[in-house]
């Protein structure tokens, strides 16, 4: 590798530099920190407060066993090896999902369920996994960091063009290729309507008959009559395309563009985000035509917590790139991921509520429902523009946690791989 | 003399998966039989190359087919990145490589649009693009096309916008890999044109070239690369020495400059026949010319010449025949960028061709200069023969060069060659040789029965 720096190990990844933490014990404690953590917020997030002052002391009683059991667990798929294997990311998540298990059964074995909520274990799961991956993912763009300050100090009027590169992908050369950006989003925008007759009005078709179907199905043969059913169905329906779509264009925006990559230099993260930022596009024109139409069909008054939406943006744009970095990347080394969206986004388009309100949910499963990826954000479109009232805490919570950690995530990904691309296609 | 370009031990690694697939279906069959299991090789394409380009050289990379010149351009590209040792570059230099010309294009857009989205891939704003747009339209000469989706360019516009495209993106570093394998004779021309421009000004070239005329032409340096290894460094005389040695075995030298007493032959004073040609001559092109002239070359003849041949030979060849008559071209993978050629010709050449191509190469060679050819006309390529289609050893032949079965200079059997022919309803002959230089032996093939 070209850099000797002391927090980086030369990982067996073809030739990829995996970044590793600093030491086994600042990790373990870490770890064992955010469990903990994530373990006491589950509950709040699970229950109301005058019930959680009730469940508290048992969440507390039971803390060590459960951050224990995650911790030895993930000791078990060497999570803490120094020098971690090409899955490392796989074994932090499967390390967490199997500590949970284990706890839970041992709690069900010895006290039983008694005073402790079983979704609060699973949410403890997802946001500790969320957590763990995140942290690390901030520490090899920390490394990244490093290296390139040390190539500058190091070396003289040569630069190592890749170090150069790989850096400057997190924000500074992603402003220096902004016309690349542009140009990429451009040309999918004109390639998309190239020759059709109707152009455009096809990106509104689509939303338009899922409307119809579903308010069709809902209202006239389940017999469901909610009020203003159709506007609440178009928040969700068209911020669910948006994420869709991008998911599903993303896992072959590097794949399907071997020949680019194998002659051309440029940070790779540009082709998933343009991927996203082309389906953002798509969105906002449907939602510019869609939501002025719908405001004034029902006489919706404006009203204040209207100018959150475009701070809801921002973050479903940053979870959606980050996925969307995640999938490309991944897709590289195993194909599979394209079809494991696909199959994946069937089932969560149910698990989030676009045709049916969370409020309705059972009340033990809602949480789950809300850790669903794209819940934090429909909800709180909902919130705005069909409730109109303010967004809550910890929705909030989950929608910031979710987009700061698959952003960080991403970025990490393309960064620690992004050299054995051209190798692997 | 500033250095721009420095690689410090340099070696890359690449993995070779055999039965590559991670399928399931595929990993459980390899627990049943070892021939479907799946084995890792290391293959080092770069070990250990240091070497430093300094500004306003221009730098040939020779040496055979996977012997790491292309990997090399590619790491300077940053493409790849180096397993070990590492590559610098001068600071704030902009890299222009014409690697694989045309590669970032997307057909269905226009080439105006194209040239906009190309720029932005190397970095340049829209703007920065405005400025050189009109440059870049007028010396691809596609005025009339550029609005037109780029799906329905021929193939020789395609390669002329990337070569427009990478020339006018005023690189300071320019990496050209097998430029002169491409394109006609008015392409190429244009192409040493602007290389040459481009040293003028002071920039820097790294060329990656089988062709040793080509690396003469435009190269003051040359480095021979032999299986990952730098093997020699130095003027461009001594490093086309080096190569042929590897090549041959330090026996002759395929590339070396056309020998005096060919070049003072009056260029339409045909000599009497081949048995004229000196034993010591080693220039293999004036040989073939003397060769073809016994066979019954006329002057109206339209011939088309790839493989070896010299400067020296090529004037005599455009002497003799009528006024565009000869096509000479550097690789034999131009024969399938020649769609455009409307008229056929009478007499093809590939000379030093066949033993340095493996045999789906060879193949491809024979069939697309069939179609090629006149139903009157010939095929001329010379060859090494294995006489026995079931020995694979090495063979030494005639003139002491050792031939192999799985490597270069490659022979193969006639049946070979002859299947090949009769799958194509081609007619495959041996010619009595008069010494060819390096002792290749002469087949001639026609197209028609």
């Amino acid at each position: 590798m070209s850099l000797v720096v002391d927090d980086t190990v030369a990982g067996p990844v073809g030739t990829a530099v995996v970044p590793v933490r600093p030491s086994w014990l600042f990790a373990v404690c870490l770890d064992a920190l955010l469990g903990a953590s994530a373990y006491i917020v589950s509950y709040w997030l699970r229950f109301d407060s005058e019930r959680l002052a009730t469940f508290l002391p048992v969440a507390f009683s039971t803390v060590p066993l459960v951050a224990g059991a995650q911790i030895l667990a993930l000791g078990a798929l060497q999570a803490y090896a120094p020098r971690p294997k090409a899955s490392w990311l796989s074994r932090v998540v499967a390390g967490i999902a199997l500590g949970t298990a284990a706890s839970a059964l041992l709690l069900r074995i010895t006290v039983g369920f008694q005073g402790i909520s079983r979704m609060a274990l699973a949410a403890d799961a997802l946001l500790l996994s969320i957590a763990a991956v995140g942290w690390r993912g901030v520490w090899v763009l920390r490394a990244r960091v490093r290296a390139r300050a040390l190539a500058r100090a190091s070396v003289g009027e040569l630069v190592d063009r890749a170090d150069e590169m790989t850096l400057g992908v997190v924000l500074v050369s992603l402003y220096r290729y902004r016309s690349l950006l542009k140009t990429l989003v451009l040309k999918d925008l004109k390639l998309k309507y190239r020759g059709s007759v109707f152009g455009f009005l096809w990106s509104l078709a689509n939303p338009l008959l899922m409307i119809v179907v579903y308010t069709l199905a809902f209202t006239f043969i389940l017999g469901i009559r909610g009020e203003m059913f159709v506007f609440y169905l178009m928040l969700g329906q068209l911020a669910w395309t948006f994420f869709a779509s991008s998911t599903m264009m993303s896992t072959g925006s590097i794949v399907d563009n071997t020949g680019l990559l194998r002659t051309v230099r440029f940070p790779r993260a540009i082709l998933p985000i343009a991927t996203v930022l082309f389906n953002f596009a798509q969105y906002l024109l449907t939602t510019a035509v869609f939501l002025p139409i719908m405001i004034v069909w029902y006489r919706i008054p404006l009203v204040e917590p209207m100018i959150l939406f475009p701070a809801v943006l921002v973050l479903q744009v940053a979870f959606t790139i980050g996925i969307a970095l995640i999938l490309a990347t991944t897709t590289v080394f195993f194909r599979d991921v394209r079809h494991l969206v696909e199959v994946a986004l069937a089932v969560l388009f149910w698990t989030t509520p676009i045709v049916y309100e969370l409020d309705r949910v059972p009340e033990r499963l809602r949480l789950l429902i809300l850790l669903s990826p794209m819940s934090p954000f429909v909800v709180a479109y909902q919130k705005l523009f069909f409730f109109r009232e303010w967004p809550d805490a910890t929705l909030w919570l989950v929608a910031i946690t979710y987009a700061v950690g698959a952003f960080v995530v991403g970025i990490a990904l393309v960064l620690a791989f992004e050299d054995s691309f051209t190798e692997q296609l | 003399m500033t250095t721009v370009i420095e690689a410090q031990g340099v070696s890359k690694k690449f993995l070779l998966r055999h039965n590559a697939s991670v399928e399931l279906k595929v990993r459980f069959l390899g627990l049943l039989s070892p021939r479907h299991r799946q084995s890792i090789e290391e293959f080092w394409a770069l070990k250990h190359v240091s070497l430093q380009i300094a500004r306003g050289e221009a730098v040939g990379l020779i040496g055979r087919n996977g012997s790491g010149k292309s990997t090399f351009l590619k790491l300077i590209a940053a493409i790849h990145r180096p397993t070990d040792g590492r590559v610098l570059v001068a600071r704030h230099s902009r890299i222009s490589s014409m690697i694989e010309l045309g590669v970032g294009f997307h057909p269905e857009l226009t080439g105006r649009e194209n040239v906009f989205l190309n720029t932005a891939i190397h970095g340049l704003t829209t703007q920065e693009t405005e400025v050189i747009y009109r440059d870049i339209v007028s010396y691809s000469g596609l005025e009339h096309f550029i609005d037109v989706p780029i799906k329905n360019f021929s193939s020789g516009m395609y390669m002329r916008l990337g070569f427009a495209i990478a020339a006018k993106l005023a690189p300071d570093i320019l990496l050209l890999d097998e430029i002169f394998a491409v394109g006609d004779a008015d392409f190429q021309q244009r192409c040493v044109e602007t290389i040459k421009g481009f040293l003028d000004q002071g920039k820097t070239i790294v060329f990656v070239s089988h062709s040793p005329e080509a690396v003469r032409t435009i190269c003051h340096r040359a480095c021979v690369l032999d299986h990952g290894e730098l093997a020699f460094d130095g003027d461009v005389e001594s490093a086309l020495q080096a190569y042929s040695r590897i090549l041959y075995g330090d026996r002759h030298d395929p590339a070396a400059p056309a020998s005096p007493e060919v070049t003072s032959i009056a260029p339409t004073a045909l000599p009497e026949l081949a048995a004229e040609v000196e034993a010591g001559s080693e220039d293999s092109a004036a040989w073939m010319f003397d060769r073809i002239a016994q066979e019954g070359l006329r002057p109206s003849d339209r011939v088309l010449h790839f493989g070896n041949t010299s400067v020296a030979a090529t004037e005599r060849w455009r002497a003799y025949l009528e006024e565009n008559h000869y096509l000479r071209l550097v690789d034999d993978a131009s024969v399938f960028g020649l769609a455009g050629e409307a008229e056929l010709f009478d007499v093809a050449i590939a000379d030093s061709v066949f033993p340095f191509r493996p045999f789906n190469a060879v193949a491809r060679c024979i069939a697309s200069i069939a179609r090629k050819l006149q139903p009157s006309g010939r095929l001329y390529a010379t060859w090494f023969e294995n006489p026995d289609p079931a020995n694979f050893e090495p063979i030494v032949q005639a003139n002491g060069i050792t031939s192999f079965s799985d490597s270069e200079p490659y022979h193969y059997s006639f049946a070979l060659i002859a299947n090949v022919c009769d799958a194509i309803g081609a007619m495959v002959e041996r010619l009595p040789s008069t010494g060819h230089p390096r002792g290749e032996s002469l087949l001639v093939i026609s197209p028609k029965r």
